[in-house]
């Protein structure tokens, strides 16, 4: 296990924390990310009047999702994937409070207690962190259930989450920082996800509603990585795109994946 | 790097209070008018130079260089004090560099001057930071007469809007080209928001919550329209 005072301190502990999250977390074959898909970053602004960032492969990117149009088959990628982390993070919390892992989440948030340790973490940081995943755990279900909504009001053939369910791939250890460190990649694969998607949209009241949950993602992304003790980040992983070809800082702008990589990361977890 | 710990219960009370605490700090923010040469009335979306595109990047500019001074002098505050560009003097606080604010306000307030340095090169001759009036744009929050927490309150403030004032500019884009650039810097601004809402709750006790709850819009960012933003920036803004 990890010191987190130690990571606090050394950058070599972070990103040995960090692969070795990456790793039992994401799992990527990281041949495939790292090769890239060949597709040129959105240009920066102001490369002029005929400056594209838009991608055509919208057709490669979503195959496979259903959809009459673009935007619904964001849509439907987007539930894709908040039906799995809902339900991770409901075996995750159900783990935290000592629950047996198919329990169904309780309408009522109260009936959840911490019962395990903390794994290394302050107290405080083990209060904060079972705050998070118990707050998060209903978020995700929240984000489920309003993109369900809205592609039902639009009549949109809908997804339908895996019949044999959702697994981690290698389960968390009963303690909050296991927990959480096992959350934390999902999240992080949701802001690249969402990320990724964006420009495909040609509905921007679509964009606004999906850059919303968007960023609800990189929130979750940054309180779990400081309670774990390491920097909110935004911080590179295995595979990731850039927006623009420099960035200043490592933290300067967030990073994105395609959606085809998105899928490939999220067939992981399936059962 | 954490202190002052809130009792659990306290937490899970403020916790369920987040909204009306979050208005609260809205209000308090803004009670604090620079000066009477704030600029009046307040600006308008229609005010930002360009057009299509070119003026939600102008916005967007807009936001990124008030944010980066608004750093810029909260750090001058929290440390050894300083100067404005206004040449105001603010006197320091002299905090610890290694409190919990003081070391996210440094980290963030270097990716804010990113976020501006990267559209004012970008948008180049069409940038707004070289038109008038707002090429002679000074700052002032007041920040010598702030305490610790109205400093971080304030930083708190800026970076919740930016997260809604990049939603809520989504729909004045004209092309889909520069939406996933915007959308990578708004993320940021909402890692920012997040992680200073959960400092302001461990040395404040401040009933803030790290994003909406699964009650509050579905657990999602909402957009702020770009004239509601505008009307709560502009008391900081000196032309």
């Amino acid at each position: 296990m990890y010191d987190l005072d130690q990571l606090r301190r050394s950058p070599a502990s972070r990103r040995s924390f960090l692969a070795a999250m990456t790793a039992a977390g994401v799992g990527l074959a990281a041949s495939n990310l790292l090769a890239g898909d060949g597709l040129t970053p959105t240009p920066a602004p102001g490369s002029g009047p005929t400056a594209t960032g838009v991608p055509t492969d919208g057709n490669a990117q979503f195959s496979g999702i259903p959809g009459r149009n673009i935007n619904e088959k964001v849509l439907n990628f987007a539930l894709t994937l908040e039906i799995l982390e809902a339900d991770l993070y409901r075996q995750a919390l159900n783990i935290a409070s000592g629950r047996s892992l198919a329990t169904a989440l309780n309408s009522n948030s109260g009936v959840y207690t911490r019962k395990v340790g903390s794994g290394g973490l302050s107290a405080d940081d083990t209060d904060k962190g079972f705050v998070f995943l118990k707050q998060f755990t209903y978020i995700e279900a929240a984000h489920r259930d309003f993109l369900i909504t809205v592609l039902r009001s639009l009549g949109a053939p809908m997804v339908s989450a895996n019949p044999r369910g959702y697994k981690f791939p290698s389960a968390p250890a009963g303690n909050i920082a296991s927990i959480l460190g096992k959350i934390l990649p999902l999240e992080e694969t949701g802001v690249r996800a969402y990320l990724g998607a964006l420009p495909y949209l040609t509905d921007l009241g679509i964009a606004t509603t999906a850059g919303g949950i968007y960023s609800t993602e990189a929130r979750h992304s940054a309180v779990i990585s400081s309670t774990l003790g390491i920097d909110p980040g935004p911080r590179p992983m295995p595979g990731d795109q850039k927006v623009t070809p420099t960035y200043p800082g490592q933290n300067t702008f967030e990073y994105f994946l395609k959606p085809q990589t998105v899928l490939t990361v999220a067939r992981q977890f399936f059962a | 790097m954490k202190t002052t710990p809130a009792s659990n219960s306290n937490r899970r009370a403020f916790l369920t209070r987040g909204v009306i605490a979050a208005a609260g700090i809205a209000a308090a923010g803004l009670t604090h008018p620079a000066t009477a040469l704030a600029v009046t009335p307040g600006l308008k979306f229609n005010d930002i130079p360009g057009t299509g595109d070119v003026k939600v990047l102008n916005y967007a500019l807009a936001l990124e260089a008030l944010e980066a001074d608004l750093y810029a002098q909260a750090l001058m505050r929290l440390t050894n004090g300083g100067m404005n560009a206004l040449g105001k003097r603010i006197g320091g606080l002299g905090l610890n560099p290694n409190e919990p604010d003081l070391f996210y306000l440094r980290e963030f307030g270097v990716v804010e001057r990113q976020h501006r340095d990267f559209l004012k090169t970008a948008l180049g001759s069409a940038s707004l930071l070289r038109s008038a009036p707002f090429n002679r744009a000074r700052f002032d929050f007041a920040m010598e007469s702030r305490s610790r927490k109205q400093v971080i309150d304030l930083v708190y403030l800026a970076e919740k809007t930016g997260v809604g004032a990049y939603l809520g500019a989504i729909k004045f884009f004209q092309t889909r080209t520069y939406l996933q650039t915007a959308g990578a810097i708004q993320g940021t601004e909402a890692r920012h928001t997040a992680v200073i809402a959960d400092v302001l709750r461990d040395l404040f006790n401040e009933p803030l919550n790290v994003a909406p709850l699964s009650n509050q819009n579905n657990g999602i960012d909402q957009p702020i329209a770009p004239d509601t933003v505008l009307a709560s920036v502009s008391p900081f803004i000196i032309f």
